[in-house]
């Protein structure tokens, strides 16, 4: 299906897509949300990728997104594996409440 | 062109969500609102030949990672709705932060236009086929798929170890 054109358009969604992945990082305390914003900057590059694999014409760009996916996959397990760690820890998953190493 | 529609549809979707993901108070309709990003940005990899990779996506991404964050967020049976009490300075240091790497970012996709509109052969025929992707996937790129899947065995093992329960 040709999207001629789209090109700039679908690189202004992936970049738009990860920097509200980046400003809800900053803003929100919740740790997991925080962890979703980190799959939503995923996903912003995945689709950068996927735009220039179009119209570069290389199925290269899809190899990167595959491994990006697989990576995420082992990243969200591990990540949610040591939330729940800090949750059995805290009670409750409010990242202001991880100050022990403070000063 | 329909596509053209189609394109703007699901990418305007997307950031309807996304910015829907980063607001709300609840998680799992935060969640929520992260799979409705990913099954609008599969829809766009089918826009751009890339059907393999949009498969993937529903499959992987919304079907065992978001559905690991609900099963984690519903384990943890957090409190209801607790109003974050953030600091503004702290918030709008954020935001100004995401804006200028926005804009930073913008900058570097507008210059890589005159690049990539300088002609190249037609797309081959199924790019972004399973063929196409197994071809590269077993010659090519055969030792990051072998350390992909490495790493994903130390995710597995990791993810149990560190959940255990001690044994009281």
């Amino acid at each position: 299906m040709p999207v001629i054109g789209l090109q700039n358009f679908f690189l202004l969604t992936g970049v738009v897509l990860f920097c509200i992945g980046v400003i809800g990082f900053l803003i929100r305390r919740n740790l997991i949300i925080c962890f979703m914003c980190i799959e939503l900057m995923l996903n912003g590059v995945n689709l950068v990728f996927i735009t220039y694999a179009h119209y570069l014409k290389s199925a290269i760009g899809m190899m990167y997104v595959l491994f990006v996916m697989a990576i995420a996959a082992a990243e969200v397990s591990i990540g949610l594996a040591i939330i729940l760690m800090v949750f059995r820890l805290k009670a409750s998953v409010d990242m202001d409440e991880l100050n022990t190493m403070r000063g | 062109m329909i596509s053209t529609y189609l394109a703007y549809l699901f990418s305007g979707l997307a950031v309807l969500f996304a910015i829907s993901t980063i607001l709300q108070k609840n998680p799992v309709y935060s969640a929520a609102s992260l799979i409705g990003v990913m099954v609008m940005l599969a829809c766009n990899y089918v826009l751009l030949n890339a059907e393999f990779i949009a498969a993937i996506q529903i499959i992987v991404y919304v079907g065992a990672i978001m559905v690991l964050f609900v099963f984690v967020i519903m384990l943890l049976n957090l409190e209801r709705a607790k109003r974050e009490k953030l600091l503004i300075s702290r918030r709008a240091v954020g935001v100004l932060l995401g804006l200028a790497l926005s804009l930073k970012l913008a900058m570097v996709g507008y210059a890589s236009k005159i690049l990539i509109e300088s002609g190249r052969l037609k797309i081959p025929e199924g790019m972004g086929s399973t063929q196409v992707i197994g071809k590269y996937l077993f010659s090519n790129y055969l030792l990051p798929f072998e350390v992909a899947s490495l790493v994903l065995l130390v995710g597995l093992i990791g993810a149990i170890v560190l959940g255990k329960r001690e044994a009281s």
